[in-house]
């Protein structure tokens, strides 16, 4: 997925749209030239994208993000300019959109080794990198909230093949080292996901008894699959 | 800052995964506002759609429950109260109703309190 070499810059086409929401190919196409810009003036950056784009430019690519995109980085004055100069040329509203206000929300007992991370793009001494799962899914079931996380937990439980509670309060403890517990809600949407997986698998195998393997069912979850898109209004 | 913008974009946000986040967006806008900023933003263009106009009015009256000043009397237009309930993500309807502040209910409108929060 890292990309060494770069296109030339290209600028946004079309009808202005008043949408704050980005898909995740747009998002490569604002990180990579940031990350363009920023590697042509010399300077040295390394920077983790964190929250929904994380979770958009890898786990979950067909979900959106807010047009704030979080950093784990210390942006340079000159980075901030060229954050700048993409939010008007690509018709974003904030001229701050790649920000580190996450940053307090960084656990304070293991900080991330950002050279075990992913790399998304680089160029010269601009690395850009994306949290890991793992640490996705702390920080969710820490924030515990439904509407906004709700479908972000399941799909990065089953993305980790995660499939009991026990083992998401491993995943937390090995972020936040027992420094934070889950919140309740996080627990109900994960056991309530995890039950119905169950039962589902069970269910599975028993209406098919010539299946060879009954743990191959449960296996099959380790593989996030992107659910169709919640209707919601159905306006 | 942005707010306007956020409501036009919840306007004509397609309906599901993007409309849910163009109005964690619009919250996320209202958060970052001061008591003074909000009080004099006025009453915004409101989405024609009356379902969309509510989530908006439920993004203001959190807002204002949030920073104890008094709502606004436009918040109280029965315009900005949804024909029937407003819930973003369908599949977890029996977990957000009850997380719902009455504030948002009232524009048949369920939001758990938590995902109106940034971070």
């Amino acid at each position: 997925m890292c990309c060494s070499t770069l296109r030339p810059l290209r600028v946004s086409e079309g009808a202005y749209s008043p949408l704050r929401v980005l898909s995740s190919d747009q998002l490569k196409v604002l990180l990579e030239e940031f990350a363009f810009r920023l590697g042509e003036t010399g300077e040295r950056l390394q920077c983790v994208v964190v929250g929904g784009a994380a979770l958009a430019l890898t786990v979950i690519p067909d979900r959106h993000a807010t047009e704030d995109v979080d950093v784990f980085a210390q942006l340079t004055p000159k980075a901030e300019e060229i954050v700048a100069a993409l939010a008007k040329e690509h018709n974003l509203a904030d001229p701050k959109w790649l920000n580190s206000k996450a940053q307090a929300f960084m656990s304070p007992v293991a900080p991330i080794n950002e050279q075990d991370l992913g790399v998304i793009f680089e160029h010269r001494d601009v690395v850009i990198r994306v949290l890991d799962a793992n640490s996705l899914f702390a920080l969710k079931c820490r924030a515990g909230r439904i509407s906004k996380d709700g479908n972000d937990l399941l799909a990065l439980a089953d993305f980790l093949e995660i499939t009991t509670i026990e083992e998401a309060k491993l995943v937390m403890d090995g972020y936040y080292a027992g420094e934070e517990v889950m919140k309740p809600n996080a627990h109900r949407i994960l056991a309530e996901h995890f039950e119905s997986a169950l039962t589902s698998d069970s269910a599975e195998v028993e209406q098919d008894a010539t299946r060879p393997d009954s743990n191959q069912v449960l296996k099959q979850r380790g593989s996030y699959k992107p659910r169709p898109t919640d209707p919601g209004l159905s306006l | 800052m942005f707010v306007q913008r956020d409501i036009d974009g919840i306007n004509v946000a397609s309906a599901g995964e993007v409309l849910l986040r163009q109005f964690c967006q619009l919250n996320d806008d209202l958060a970052a506002l001061s008591d003074g900023e909000l009080v004099a933003l006025g009453k915004p263009v409101l989405p024609s759609d009356r379902d969309r106009a509510a989530l908006v009015g439920a993004a203001f009256s959190y807002r204002y429950a949030e920073t104890k000043l008094t709502p606004p009397a436009w918040l109280n237009d029965p315009g900005l109260i949804a024909d029937e309930l407003v819930c973003l993500v369908p599949s977890f309807q029996h977990l957000i109703e009850p997380e719902t502040p009455a504030v948002v209910r009232r524009h048949n409108v369920l939001f758990d309190a938590a995902s109106f929060e940034s971070v």
